[in-house]
């Protein structure tokens, strides 16, 4: 998490935000935002969110979660139902008070999913659109874009029209081009879906870096948890319009709070009862725990690595043990991911010799064991939204 | 084709040279194949579409042929084609551009507005594209002449009579005409991608800056394709004009009045003005060829 009110700005572009006043360590400058619309299909989107001017928030979430739509409610470009977002200190849309400030006098810098760079301005004009659409000269605004083109080593490329521009090339332009505007708020639409897999790397590591530089609130939409835990200082879960999960990315990645979110980050997660250190399924089966002191709903995460798989019971240390089907293989990097349907189910990652050797093919009858204390629980506070995940307990009680 | 399932290899969809009962055969050989295929026209089709053909080219071919080439410039150079070919090319510009000034809004009313009624609207407007031009001269005789439910309020007021003038030519070109821009560029506002215009929103741009900066260079094409037609229509124009607006040497006889007119007194003048049309229109063809040739393009 990087400090707010970053060293090293440039201050070309914090100049004219206002309340640069350290009270309340830059908050004036925060991004503050309660959405709520309502979708005539009946998908109702209802995100509160706070983000720190220099810091990044990414919003991760499955397709239709209602990402795109909070992004959109953020620039202007779809007016909310109810709630209120504020800017720099700026409230620009509540419903209640009857203020809509339009996209265009919001200063928010937007990166669209393709880019859309305007396709008969060469990258110079793109990047000097937002300048000159606020009012400055075509020559003092071309030579403001020539300076941020140059600034994202793109000054060669000035005069190319947006099809004579690469992937990479063209992301970089449409960042451009959003910053050159000097927004207080900076949006980004899976910025980096657009590219092929060898340059999203390259070009993401820039990304993060111009990202750093910006002074402002950044918002990200992604649903690469890969992107969101390099780029971002905070992750918001967004499932069916609701936040599911918020926190540091680290935190998100070591602690899934949905099964979506445990998928994303590749953990067994499992919700139960937890008493007397086990943890017992709402369908039957039971988890030993090594903290024997927890008790109350839990939420209880396994890497698939720390699973060992056999053909025959095993007689160790580990005091879980299941006997199920495998019933899906997937190859992840050097080894080999199994799905086991047991009494719980479990994903559990072996060496591609393992798998050779034992000869394990879908269907086969397999052993699956672990470590209590591989078993990381934590209490289930968030109540997730209804049908969301379908193991789901009663919500939990106060926590501490 | 008669059947794929006897093929022994599979064979992509959309593979009609592979033909039934034989393996897929080289490139070159599947082209003549193709080209094979093509010359089993049916003789009483290719016989039918030929006359057809010359149906529709003999008389221009006529035209060309039947022309006082020699005696052109004189011909043209008279008063009077003199002056109906400059009253048919300035009549029919300010028709064009009251088009463009008139037409565009509407195409953007009818393709982006909330209006009540808009299909219907849309319906309407285009009328005047299959309406008969004489009808429409008539229509607007009532409209805007002297005694027309409009036209007695701009005598009475403003001491404007536009029947029998040169504004009444380009009024008639301009009803006329106006349609052809209208689809044209309602098309390429509805097909454009309207997210440009909320990319432009977000870099502050307003909406008149939006629309002239961003929209307007995107259905330029299109813009320009409707333009050129509208043009040509209004350059064309014969029935709504000489009903409206009659038909005076000078100010109200464009050309193809003046075509019509010379064809008893001077048929070797109507020939010069007409052959002066066949290359406007020639040339239209070719402006808008890779419009309206290529398949798949955008119609009208």
């Amino acid at each position: 998490m990087r400090p707010a009110g970053v060293g090293g700005v440039d201050d070309a572009r914090t100049g004219g935000a206002g309340g640069v006043s350290g009270e309340g360590g830059g908050g004036d400058r925060a991004l503050r935002a309660h959405v709520m619309v309502a979708r005539p299909s009946g998908f109702t989107l209802d995100v509160a969110l706070t983000v720190p001017p220099g810091t990044v928030t990414a919003l991760l979430g499955p397709n239709g979660a209602g990402k795109t739509t909070l992004l959109r409610a953020l620039a202007g470009l779809l007016p909310i139902d109810a709630g209120q977002i504020s800017i720099a200190g700026r409230v620009v849309d509540d419903p209640a008070a009857g203020v809509l400030v339009p996209a265009r006098h919001r200063a928010v810098g937007m990166v669209f999913q393709d880019y859309l760079l305007f396709p008969h301005l060469s990258a110079l004009d793109n990047v000097a659109f937002g300048p000159r659409s606020r009012g400055a000269s075509r020559a003092a605004s071309r030579q403001e874009a020539r300076r941020w083109l140059e600034r994202f080593g793109l000054a060669e490329l000035a005069g190319r029209r947006p099809g004579a521009l690469s992937g990479g090339q063209a992301q970089r332009v449409a960042l451009a081009r959003a910053l050159a505007g000097e927004p207080r708020l900076l949006l980004l639409d899976e910025p980096l879906a657009a590219l092929d897999a060898a340059t999203r790397l390259a070009v993401r590591a820039g990304l993060r870096r111009h990202l750093t530089d910006f002074a402002g609130p950044s918002v990200l939409v992604t649903h690469d948890p890969v992107e969101a835990m390099v780029l971002a200082d905070d992750v918001v879960i967004i499932e069916s319009g609701r936040v599911v999960q918020q926190g540091p990315p680290a935190e998100v990645a070591r602690r899934p709070r949905t099964s979506y979110v445990a998928r994303l980050v590749g953990l067994n997660l499992y919700r139960g009862e937890a008493r007397a250190g086990t943890v017992h399924l709402p369908d039957g089966g039971a988890i030993a725990i090594a903290d024997t002191a927890v008790a109350g709903p839990v939420l209880a995460a396994l890497r698939p690595s720390a699973v060992v798989v056999g053909l025959t019971e095993p007689h160790g240390s580990a005091r879980n043990t299941l006997v199920g089907t495998v019933t899906g293989m997937e190859p992840l990097g050097g080894r080999v991911r199994l799905a086991i349907e047991a009494s719980a189910p479990v994903l559990a990652d072996v060496t591609a010799a393992a798998v050779a050797e034992l000869r394990l093919t879908p269907g086969m009858t397999v052993w699956a064991s672990f470590k209590a204390t591989d078993v990381d629980t934590y209490p289930d506070v968030s109540a997730p939204p209804a049908g969301a995940d379908p193991a789901t307990t009663a919500p939990a009680g106060p926590t501490g | 084709m008669t059947s794929r399932d006897r093929l022994p290899v599979a064979v992509p969809a959309g593979e009609p040279a592979a033909l039934a009962g034989e393996p897929p055969v080289a490139p070159a050989r599947r082209r003549g194949r193709r080209s094979a295929r093509a010359g089993r026209t049916p003789p009483v089709v290719a016989a039918a579409g030929l006359v057809a053909a010359a149906f529709l080219l003999l008389p221009l071919a006529g035209l060309v042929i039947r022309a006082p080439w020699r005696e052109l410039p004189t011909l043209l150079a008279q008063p009077v084609a003199r002056d109906a070919l400059r009253l048919s090319l300035v009549s029919a510009t300010l028709a064009t551009l009251l088009c463009l000034l008139a037409g565009v809004p509407l195409a953007w009313l009818l393709a982006r507005g909330s209006v009540p009624g808009r299909s219907l609207l849309r319906a309407l407007v285009t009328v005047p594209l299959v309406l008969p031009p004489v009808v429409g001269g008539v229509a607007l005789l009532l409209a805007f002449g002297r005694r027309g439910i409009v036209g007695r309020y701009l005598d009475a007021w403003f001491g404007i009579s536009l029947p029998f003038t040169t504004a009444g030519v380009v009024v008639a070109e301009a009803f006329v005409a106006m349609p052809f821009l209208v689809v044209a560029v309602e098309g390429a506002l509805r097909s454009a991608d309207q997210r440009y215009e909320e990319a432009a929103a977000t870099l502050g741009a307003s909406r008149w800056v939006t629309f002239r900066r961003v929209t307007l260079p995107m259905i330029a094409p299109s813009l320009a394709a409707g333009a050129v037609l509208c043009w040509a229509r209004a350059l064309g124009e014969f029935g709504a004009t000489i009903t409206f607006a009659g038909s005076f040497p000078g100010t109200t006889q464009t050309m193809p009045l003046a075509v019509y007119l010379a064809l008893e007194s001077d048929p070797d003048a109507a020939v010069a003005l007409a052959l002066v049309l066949l290359a406007v229109a020639v040339a239209v063809l070719a402006l808008l060829r890779d419009r309206w040739l290529r398949p798949g393009g955008a119609t009208l």
